[in-house]
């Protein structure tokens, strides 16, 4: 295991990667290929053309955001490239990202679809709750897959040594 | 005006350039053009702030924790030094409860 050298910067550049493509994910599926929910659907039903042009400018500010977490990521992921003292490892990364993908779902769940009720996954169904909970799960899911990636990547001999 | 749509229809190329950008120039292209001031109204209202805080609070959190990661060898590292003080504290009581009990 390389112990000396720091999982931090690549890890964060992971982390902020994975959270700006999981938004984008979110985003492009479920916002715009699929339309199950928008950024304010619960607040601003989708009803006419109006209400859905005014929920797609949300959803322009909510890419915005997104778009500027990942930048960040690029950012970081460029820094922790040129530290000697940073691991480089293909595996740490896919796992960083995985986990900030897990992340975004669980956090955005937790706020935007339980505490704030701004909008849930499958705003047209019946019954909103189990789909909101799935989301939360695949969270969940998404950070331990991230983290056991994460722990190979760290651990393998194959970790890039400066 | 003859002219100018000779020119236009004189190669392929320009008639297919002159589409594009009346294709790119005319209403319909412009999304929504009817009821725009009625969205711009809605979305830059008086709730304007506060969605926008709503919008972006699971974003901020979430950079906060992937910042804090920058610093994830330094936590682990002053996690593990707080772990090792506590047990070797704890091995130290032990020691000396097991010295004044063999005292006794």
């Amino acid at each position: 295991m390389n112990n000396n050298l720091k999982r931090g910067p690549l890890l964060s550049a992971g982390l902020f990667l994975g959270m700006g493509l999981g938004g984008f994910f979110d985003g492009i599926l479920f916002h715009q290929i699929l339309q199950t929910h928008n950024m304010l659907s619960a607040s601003i039903p989708v009803v006419d053309l109006v209400s859905a042009k005014i929920n797609m400018t949300w959803d322009g500010y909510f890419h915005a955001g997104v778009w500027v977490l990942s930048l960040i990521g690029v950012w970081l992921l460029f820094r922790a490239g040129g530290r000697q003292d940073a691991i480089w490892s293909g595996k740490v990364l896919a796992g960083a990202m995985l986990g900030g993908w897990g992340l975004f779902n669980l956090i955005e769940g937790i706020i935007d679809h339980q505490i704030l009720g701004i909008h849930h996954v499958m705003e047209y169904a019946v019954d909103k709750l189990p789909y909101d909970i799935a989301f939360l799960i695949s969270g969940v899911i998404f950070m331990l897959l991230g983290w056991l990636l994460v722990r190979a990547g760290s651990q393998s001999p194959n970790s890039r040594k400066r | 005006m003859t002219n100018c749509l000779s020119a236009i229809t004189a190669k392929p190329g320009n008639l297919a350039r002159a589409a594009l950008l009346l294709a790119f120039s005319s209403a319909p292209a412009w999304a929504c053009f009817d009821c725009r001031k009625a969205v711009e109204t809605q979305v830059y209202g008086p709730d304007f702030t506060l969605n926008l805080l709503a919008l972006l609070l699971p974003l901020g959190i979430l950079a906060m924790l992937g910042a804090a990661a920058c610093y994830w060898d330094t936590l682990v590292g002053k996690f593990r030094k707080h772990n090792l003080n506590k047990n070797q504290s704890t091995n130290q009581n032990k020691a000396q409860n097991k010295d004044q009990q063999d005292e006794q």
